[in-house]
């Protein structure tokens, strides 16, 4: 058997990626969506430190702590902004934001 | 192949599929902390100990319990207004995404590029990246603790209850009151000198 | 381990300035102006950080350092402090349009997510390097996702900041992973070694990927169609001067780093985009990206009947111009990619501010600007200002712009015959465009006013309102002021 080697771990990388996509798109709730934006950023993250590994450099690693605390502050507006909407409207789906297409 | 590999990226990818097809809100959230923890794992596997422990603290910690707030926040008959059946935009979702997946996979197999592979990680400790953040990276940081206070502000102004402008005129009739009733106390205090 | 902190901080001296305004302003509303007015409140704010930013660029104006932070996280020179003005500038045009309007009760909140978000786009100016990058674009980001949703009355703001946030955090995760792949191919975080590393090897598909994916993050940021979708609810949601300021400075710092990411980053990787022989690169990504942004900005703009949502597909459309002048990929067209983003700015950022005057007497629909003429006779010139120049007539800066962007493509098209068809397509839809321009003007000039009460407009907002007319105007008879600066600093740099 081969040694597991940056390939195995970017095509995990890049399957984790494309399943973000697919619930960003195809989901209808709010959360759900949001969770797959951030499943999208771990995925970049996977293979940024698959990268710094095997590169040998630290620079990647460096990059995803700075990726993980914007994405912990992203949490913080994200939310916010889902319960203030849920606030307005009784609803966490993308089908009712629809007010102003006229 | 290692064995431990293979069960932690099997484990990861099938929760992410788990978490992108379930339809109860909770159980989509439990199996992203799953997906969450088999990543910081793989960080682990990958000499990367401290961005995996961050990983571990700030996603399975922090987001995880902030999302599953959300959920119980936000929550009503939600379950049966996802309805599941075979809609343009899964359509248009399905093939967007094998696209992607198709272009990306076959990139990685036919790459030519990619940099000789180091046997050695890199050395890494806690020490070295907090050298590395405060001389080099010291702006970055800077910018990330503007960010941090952008967010933090910005969330609190989002979530926090306005009053609706028929609440204020009621304060302020509340507020009048007193002066309202004034009067009467006058009249009942004539009224006990009397 | 020796790291000279003193020449890295006077370096970022206008940031500093610009970040210690922002807290200020915060500072100044809790202590001083919780109990006055809205209105004066706001115009003391507003004064605040017009002082700060003038202060910010006076010194870059005096000091002419230049500066290279280690692996290119922050770089100063001409060129970078030319565009770090112009976005300050902006910045201070936004905050007086924010006077007309009363949106919030939290100023103190308001003005300094403004001035952070100014300060994101000044690290984003400077940056040459991934992770810089990254970093300031998502500070800039997250600021504006908050601004938009900073109307809490209105059930727009929260689905326009929630829309926003969505498809910009898609844009994140598109840029991060695009990203992060090319870092992994070269090994590199900064854009000079990259484009090293890269040198002939830039047909692998693995590239190629990174590169594609990299190119739709930021189409999504500077809403180039078919990633546009979010910008016109966006615009329509926010509130008017968080509009402008989207549509202003946001763009401008937009399109300079992509220009630096596509320049710089990936140098000869070209490609051409001629249809006959194509080469992979990013020339004919971004030429497919200009020309969808051209045909469906300008023809969705059409039949709109919010002004708001027109300026915005109206933005989609200018984007696509701006496109143009990237896809040129030589200094000329870097220049003309300047004047045009930054004269398209100050023109977008008038008009919103008419439209926030406007808005306070009923609503954006295009038919509360009927008979404004009457009603608000200079207002009414300086919009017809703005809208002749956004449709590209002859004596206004908008018509430089254009004609700028359309002749550096040309020239290069000389050599390849590669981009002259992309150039006839965009002179045709600006020609579509100018029908939907005098449908404005024909409400403001022509059509009779049902509400004939005189608009009253403060002062500050109405002396910025006329100042980037008459900006417009001489900017466009005496293109040189402009365009001598930005040659000026491209030679230096």
């Amino acid at each position: 058997m081969k040694p597991v080697g940056l390939e195995h771990y970017l095509v995990v990388s890049g399957l984790l990626f494309c399943l973000g996509l697919w619930g960003v798109i195809v989901r209808r709730n709010l959360l759900i969506i949001y969770m797959s934006l951030e499943l999208m950023l771990n995925a970049a993250n996977l293979a940024l430190v698959a990268f710094s590994r095997f590169n040998n450099k630290l620079d990647g690693q460096v990059m995803v702590f700075f990726v993980i605390t914007v994405a912990a502050a992203e949490v913080a507006v994200g939310l916010a902004l889902i319960v203030a909407l849920y606030r307005k409207k009784q609803s966490a789906h993308v089908e009712d934001l629809t007010t102003m297409k006229s | 192949m290692d064995l431990a590999f293979i069960i932690i990226a099997v484990l990861t990818l099938a929760s992410a599929v788990a978490a992108m097809s379930l339809r109860n809100l909770v159980h989509c959230a439990l199996c992203m902390v799953m997906t969450f923890a088999g990543i910081a794992l793989t960080f682990l596997q990958l000499n990367a100990e401290f961005v995996g422990l961050a990983q571990l603290l700030v996603y399975v910690g922090a987001v995880a319990i902030l999302i599953v707030f959300a959920i119980l926040l936000t929550r009503s008959e939600d379950a049966k207004k996802e309805v599941r059946f075979v809609s343009s935009s899964t359509v248009v979702g399905f093939g967007v995404v094998a696209l992607v997946a198709v272009s990306l996979l076959a990139a990685i197999q036919h790459t030519q590029i990619l940099p000789p592979q180091s046997v050695v990680a890199p050395h890494v400790s806690v020490k070295r990246i907090g050298e590395q953040l405060m001389t080099n990276y010291v702006l970055p940081l800077e910018v990330i603790g503007l960010l941090l206070t952008a967010a933090m502000i910005g969330a609190v102004v989002i979530a926090m209850r306005e009053p609706d402008p028929a609440d204020s005129v009621d304060v302020q009739q509340r507020n009048g009151s007193p002066l309202k009733l004034d009067p009467d106390s006058k009249k009942t205090a004539v009224v006990a000198n009397e | 381990m020796n790291f000279d902190y003193a020449q890295l901080f006077s370096a970022a001296i206008p940031e500093t300035v610009v970040v210690i305004t922002a807290f200020l302003a915060l500072l100044v509303d809790f202590i001083f102006l919780r109990n006055l007015p809205a209105r004066t409140r706001t115009s003391l704010l507003a004064t605040v950080t017009a002082v700060g930013c003038l202060s910010a660029i006076a010194w870059m104006g005096v000091s002419h350092s230049t500066y290279r932070l280690d692996d290119a996280i922050f770089v100063v020179n001409p060129m970078t402090q030319l565009v770090k003005q112009i976005i300050l500038a902006l910045t201070i045009f936004t905050a007086f349009i924010s006077v007309q309007t009363n949106f919030t009760r939290h100023l103190g909140e308001y003005f300094i997510l403004l001035l952070l978000a100014s300060a994101g786009m000044m690290f984003l100016v400077s940056a040459e390097n991934i992770l810089a990058i990254f970093l300031a674009l998502e500070l800039l980001s997250l600021s504006l996702y908050v601004l938009t949703a900073f109307n809490k009355q209105s059930v727009f703001s929260a689905e326009a900041a929630l829309k926003y946030f969505l498809f910009g955090g898609m844009s994140a995760a598109f840029t991060l992973f695009g990203l992060s792949l090319i870092y992994g191919v070269t090994g590199e975080m900064n854009l000079t070694a990259i484009a090293a590393k890269l040198a002939g090897k830039t047909t692998d598909p693995l590239f190629y990927v990174a590169l594609v994916m990299t190119v739709i993050g930021f189409g999504f940021k500077v809403a180039a169609a078919p990633f546009h979708m979010w910008a016109p609810d966006a615009y329509q949601g926010s509130p008017t001067p968080v509009t402008s300021f989207i549509a202003a400075g946001s763009k401008v710092a937009s399109f300079f780093i992509l220009a630096k990411i596509l320049f710089t980053g990936f140098a000869g990787a070209e490609g051409d985009a001629g249809w006959h022989h194509y080469i992979s690169g990013w020339t004919p990504v971004l030429a497919i990206l200009a020309a969808l942004s051209v045909i469906i900005g300008n023809l969705a703009a059409i039949s709109q009947k919010s002004v708001k949502r027109l300026l915005a597909y109206s933005a989609i459309a200018h984007g696509g111009y701006a496109l143009l002048g990237i896809l040129t990929a030589d200094q000329k067209g870097f220049a003309s990619l300047i004047y045009y983003v930054t004269t398209y700015a100050l023109t977008v950022i008038g008009a919103f501010g008419v439209v926030a005057v406007v808005e306070n007497y009923g609503g954006d629909k295009l038919s509360d600007f009927a008979g404004l003429s009457r009603r608000a006779p200079i207002l009414s010139a300086c919009m017809m200002v703005f809208m002749l120049s956004l449709a590209g007539i002859p004596p206004l800066a908008g018509f430089f712009g254009k004609f700028y962007v359309f002749t550096s493509a040309i020239q290069l098209g000389a050599k390849s015959l590669g981009l002259l068809w992309l150039v006839i397509l965009a002179i045709a839809m600006s020609a579509v465009s100018l029908y939907y321009y005098l449908q404005v003007l024909k409400q403001i000039y022509v059509v009779d006013a049902s509400d004939k009460t005189t608009v009253s407009v403060a002062l500050p907002t109405q002396f910025v309102i006329v100042a980037l007319a008459i900006a417009v105007v001489v900017l466009g008879c005496v293109p040189n002021l402009l365009v001598g600066k930005i040659l000026a600093a491209l030679s230096l740099g």
